[in-house]
């Protein structure tokens, strides 16, 4: 049972990581939205601190200048509001999807290490130097060791290659298939790690990488700049959520 | 940013012009006064062309 306990952590923490980060993202958008109004119904606002300083009020006295010393930005209560709505439509949304991902990544790195440290058998026919083994202190180092760079090598895939392997490391036990996520998760997933991807490593304008990551369910074409609009950002989220549950289940009920 | 009570109609003016957009699914209401949603028109939106259309229905 130690396994199915240690696969049950793994599935709640995911999903209270999942938890706060919607949280946050939601407290977030609260925050600005009330700021803006605040400033359309025309409240008034100081702010003092390390980094920022506050200017004597500019032209008729009713807009006082924030000014960031790291930046030079210079900023009204007017122009605050204005750029709460870039942070809340598309820095905050990207920002949360990005942790979203991540999420899973964590989550299915971690499961998979669980699950062949398990069963090392799975890795029987990788070979390993013997210069590694002399240097190993124990049977365990060797072990970890064959984990981790099986598990890195995995992961610098593409997400169909890790769910296939996951099926792999199942059919070896017991002959049966885990049979999640199903194939059209699988798709939607690797276009959201594509999209990740890109706003990551490309300033978030598609190429020819992301279009051939997301395949048929692309959203952009190279050289559209992508956006992570309310309905798709919900979408990821609960799709990520359904996946962390169904593989941590689908295992438990085998080990169980 | 638009009143609750008028969203519907704004959505109904986006879909029939077949304007991108979302809704946050919060929307709020400051010191007492009638609760506000935000419709986001995303970095492509053209917020004037979207005025006009909500101007002719609204």
């Amino acid at each position: 049972m130690a396994l199915a306990d240690d696969i049950f952590a793994l599935r709640d923490r995911a999903l209270a990581d999942l938890n706060a980060v919607l949280d946050y993202s939601s407290h977030t958008k609260i925050a600005w939205g009330i700021i803006r109004q605040s400033v359309l119904e025309g409240s008034k606002f100081a702010i003092k601190g390390t980094s920022i300083r506050l200017d004597p009020p500019i032209g008729d006295g009713s807009s006082p200048v924030l000014i960031e010393r790291r930046t030079g930005t210079e900023t009204t209560e007017a122009t605050l509001a204005d750029k709460a709505r870039d942070y809340m439509n598309i820095q905050l949304p990207e920002a949360t999807f990005q942790q979203f991902i991540s999420i899973f990544e964590a989550f299915f790195g971690d499961f998979l290490r669980l699950w062949l440290l398990a069963h090392p058998a799975i890795l029987s026919k990788k070979q390993i130097d013997f210069k590694t083994i002399l240097e190993a202190p124990d049977k365990d180092a060797i072990t970890q060791l064959m984990v981790d760079r099986e598990l890195n090598d995995l992961t610098h895939g593409p997400p169909k290659a890790w769910f296939k392997y996951l099926d792999k490391t199942f059919e070896y036990l017991d002959t049966l298939k885990l049979g999640v996520p199903a194939k059209e998760e699988i798709q939607r997933f690797a276009e959201a790690k594509a999209s990740r991807d890109v706003l990551v490593h490309n300033r978030g304008v598609a190429n020819k990488m992301y279009e051939s990551k997301a395949g048929t369910l692309a959203r952009y074409r190279t050289g559209e700049r992508i956006e992570i609009p309310g309905d798709y950002h919900k979408a990821t989220e609960e799709l990520i959520r359904k996946m962390v549950a169904d593989i941590s289940n689908a295992a438990i009920q085998k080990v169980s | 940013m638009v009143p609750l009570d008028q969203l519907d109609d704004v959505r109904r003016a986006l879909d029939e012009n077949n304007i991108r957009y979302w809704v946050d699914e919060a929307a709020i209401s400051f010191n007492d006064k009638p609760f506000i949603a935000t419709v986001n028109l995303g970095r492509a939106g053209d917020a004037s062309a979207v005025q006009t259309i909500l101007d002719r229905v609204l």
